[in-house]
């Protein structure tokens, strides 16, 4: 092993510092002088602590949370003589042959010195696979992964999420956020004083509900022939939102789904639900009433 | 942000057009964040990466208490009176 390393170390010098020898996995994967020039330019990435930390997110499957990631990670990065190397790289690298890339970036050790041999003209002629040396040129290209790869997580926690474009998946993520913090204010208004009176109780559902659809979710609601804001109390017929499920799809048991019950003379229709700013609102009625 | 939109021109014209589109949705989910940090909330530097790494843990986050207080609030139904028990669940199911 050892004698394999110093051959390797020989090969690496011209490009990486002398730890690169230390992935040993990357023989089997690096079948070519020309590949290990590639990945060697890579690994010439003067990575800043912050980014490595960006890194490590890319490498571990995405299905594990950061924290674990993290931790994971750190035991990859762990000198070779340390794990199974082997075994370790083809789990990792079995994503996408990006990780590659990135897991040797961990193993190499920067030479920041040796950035100064690539030039910011070099750079531009490369082509997407080849990495731009630049110190700019990695951090964009890493970023731009790093962006991608977190679309990904957050595809996966948003419910009925089947697009993969960026745009309509933070659309969905601002909703959706949005939603999460409506309904956590008024479950923990509910939850804080389960004896609310039924007035209260009608007007603030009233209210996050009219709330909610004035945000336009894009949510199906099934029978949503809401009147308009402003409607008298007493005379809400409001019909049966079957089905409100704005979020967690598996929480619809509990959030916020059929008719409200039959309107209380007390209702405060004066007060008009303030859309842009509920939450605001929610905590002031909680001040006020609590 | 500007480095990857000048990135990208080089690339397409039209991803241009989304690039702004993607900061400013970027701009708004940072907004909506907790920010323990960021009290006037500099819209001109917010790093995607980090804005899309606090919202996958402040997502996380939420759906937990999420998952927390509907537990709570179920027990609690079952605790209080009848009256309010079945006003409270026939809003809430």
């Amino acid at each position: 092993m050892l004698n394999k390393q110093g051959f390797m170390e020989l090969v690496w010098n011209n490009n990486v510092g002398s730890l690169a020898m230390k992935d040993e996995g990357t023989s089997e994967r690096a079948r070519s002088n020309e590949e290990r020039l590639i990945t060697g330019l890579k690994s010439n990435y003067g990575y800043v602590d912050h980014d490595q930390a960006d890194i490590q997110f890319q490498i571990v499957p995405e299905i594990q949370k950061e924290e674990e990631n993290s931790e994971k990670d750190l035991t990859l990065v762990v000198p070779d003589e340390h794990s199974e190397t082997g075994d370790h790289h083809i789990n990792d690298f079995s994503d996408s042959s990006d990780n590659q890339y990135y897991l040797r970036n961990k193993h190499d050790k920067p030479k920041r010195s040796r950035l100064e041999i690539f030039s910011d003209d070099e750079s531009e002629g490369f082509t997407r696979e080849v990495p731009t040396v630049t110190r700019k040129g990695f951090k964009r290209r890493r970023s731009d992964e790093t962006v991608s790869n977190k679309m990904r997580k957050l595809q996966k926690l948003l419910p009925n999420c089947h697009k993969e474009d960026t745009v309509s998946v933070l659309d969905k993520t601002i909703e959706y956020m949005k939603d999460l913090q409506l309904q956590l204010q008024v479950m923990s208004i509910m939850g804080m004083n389960p004896y609310i009176t039924q007035a209260t109780l009608n007007f603030e559902m009233h209210n996050y509900l009219l709330t909610v659809m004035a945000m336009a979710h894009g949510i199906n609601l099934a029978n949503q022939t809401t009147s308009s804001p402003l409607v008298p109390a007493s005379n809400w017929p409001l019909p049966p939102f079957s089905n409100l499920s704005l979020l967690h799809t598996s929480n619809q048991s509990l959030f916020p789904t059929t008719a409200l019950p039959a309107a209380s003379s007390h209702c405060l229709c004066g007060l008009v639900p303030c859309f842009p700013s509920s939450l605001d609102f929610y905590s002031h009625t909680m001040g006020g009433k609590l | 942000m500007s480095s990857r939109r000048s990135r990208s021109s080089r690339q397409t014209g039209a991803s241009m057009i989304s690039e702004d589109q993607i900061n400013d949705l970027v701009l708004q989910l940072h907004r909506l964040l907790p920010e323990l940090g960021n009290n006037s909330r500099r819209s001109g530097k917010v790093s995607a990466s980090k804005v899309l790494q606090e919202t996958c843990t402040y997502i996380r986050n939420l759906n937990k208490e999420v998952d927390d207080l509907s537990e709570r609030l179920s027990q609690l139904l079952e605790s209080t009176d009848s009256a309010q028990a079945a006003l409270i669940r026939s809003l809430l199911m």
